[in-house]
């Protein structure tokens, strides 16, 4: 089977090495670099503390794929299982966690309930007077994002698959109910399978066989501090959309913030607002980080639906499948959607733990 | 001989970063994650144009024919506390 992926991201280049591992012959198109959207933006949090089923599911299948990586990929990825702590400033958004940490642990995962002084006495360096609580689950903790990206891109060569950069494509064909050509700028491509995983240049390539998925654009900024020794094991997550941030293995603080209001630029530009914001926040957190300086902030754009749900699966035509829209759970989901794809892409099968991601939901 | 370093924040001698140009990071910005230069306290000011030298040769290119990577604010690492400040008062 012959089959084009669009776009080397890292959901496109998952899915193209599960499928050229399963024997498909592969090439992916890649307009810029590979992992040039969001996945190498990402400060890379991979957890499982998920409200509703299928995502829970899907975070635990992922994880141990995850854990598995660097020796199937034989590539150094460094997933640390220090945890993926949730912490909650008010009794509402405790409510929620404690409801979720229910749930997620009738499905298998492992995540507990911490008070605040059990927080402070696992992390002393955590200011907990704002913290009236949280969720904890050990299997879940940072991975390296760029890490991953190589990974799989390595992984695709060693099973003869390819990636061409840079090619744009600019639109899709389709003729009796199939997608029969793929247009770029070095050329018609065709292939037995198309694969859109372009992020947020996908929406622009569905039009072209006549295909939208309404979704919107959401600015993430992030930042990276002066290396200090290592201590911040775990990612530290303000529930549901607050600060997020861990430690590189560099040393490196990291953290990532949404940049909202009507005045935000849809773009990869830096602001100042989220500068002050961030460091107000890691400093509400962790005080001792005052006098750390930050090296680099940095942005990119997630892409959301309105359920807050990733489009991944068959859309519309019978060889034609995507994997878009992450609402920013590509990083930490990629393992998993990659193999379920694959899987699915090789026997037409679909499966049941990507039904709720299914295009169809949305499409119009 | 001794080490011809390119990036004194992140350690990268030439030889770093040649190998990973032959192992196929051979675009600036694939380069710069994969190897890392750039992304230390002088992000990017000793060491861009010596990478962008190494890339240029290696590809047959001239440098001026590459782009940079984003250049982006601070121009010198700044305190979080500093940058707090406003929002504290």
């Amino acid at each position: 089977m012959k089959v084009v992926v669009i776009g080397a991201g890292i959901l496109g280049l998952s899915i193209a090495y599960n499928l050229a591992k399963r024997g498909a012959d592969v090439t992916v198109l890649e307009k810029q670099y590979p992992g040039s959207g969001l996945s190498v933006r990402a400060i890379g949090a991979v957890h499982s503390q998920w409200k509703n089923e299928s995502d829970i599911r899907l975070a635990k299948k992922n994880r141990e794929l995850m854990n598995q990586l660097s020796a199937e990929l034989n590539f150094n990825i460094p997933f640390r299982r220090d945890g993926h702590l949730m912490i909650a400033t008010g009794k509402e958004q405790l409510g929620e966690l404690e409801s979720n940490a229910k749930l997620q642990r009738s499905l298998g995962v492992d995540t507990r309930v911490l008070t605040p002084e059990e927080i402070e006495s696992h992390y002393p360096f955590l200011d907990v007077s704002s913290i009236v609580g949280g969720t904890f689950s050990k299997g879940d903790g940072p991975v390296h994002p760029f890490s991953v990206v190589y990974g799989f891109w390595n992984g695709l060569e060693k099973h003869k698959g390819q990636l061409t950069k840079p090619t744009t494509v600019t639109a899709l064909h389709a003729k009796d109910h199939r997608i029969c050509s793929a247009e770029t700028s070095n050329g018609p491509v065709e292939a037995d399978t198309y694969v859109v995983a372009a992020g947020t240049g996908s929406r622009e390539i569905l039009r072209s066989v006549g295909l939208d998925v309404p979704t919107e654009l959401v600015k993430q900024e992030m930042l990276a501090t002066e290396p200090l020794r290592f201590f911040l094991g775990p990612m530290i997550q303000e529930y549901p959309d607050g600060i997020s941030f861990t430690q590189s293995l560099r040393g490196e603080i990291v953290c990532e913030l949404p940049t909202t209001g009507e005045e935000v630029r849809k773009d990869n530009s830096t602001t100042l607002e989220f500068l002050e914001k961030a460091a107000t926040e890691l400093i509400r957190f962790m005080p001792a980080l005052r006098d750390v300086k930050v090296l680099r902030p940095w942005a990119g754009l997630v892409e959301t639906t309105r359920d807050s749900e990733p489009v991944v699966g068959r859309c519309a035509y019978d060889n034609f499948w995507v994997a878009f829209a992450d609402s920013g759970k590509a990083v930490m989901f990629a393992p998993v959607i990659g193999d379920l794809m694959a899987e699915q892409i090789m026997s037409g099968k679909t499966n049941p733990d990507l039904e709720t991601y299914s295009p169809a939901r949305l499409l119009r | 001989m001794g080490k011809k370093f390119v990036c004194f924040c992140e350690d990268l001698t030439e030889e770093d970063v040649l190998e990973a140009i032959h192992l196929g990071y051979d675009d600036i910005e694939s380069l710069k994650r994969y190897a890392g230069f750039s992304t230390g306290p002088c992000q990017g000011k000793t060491c861009m144009l010596q990478v962008l030298r190494l890339l240029a040769t290696q590809k047959h290119l001239k440098p001026s024919d590459q782009h940079l990577t984003t250049q982006r604010p601070l121009l010198d690492p700044v305190r979080l506390g500093v940058l707090a400040g406003r929002e504290e008062k």
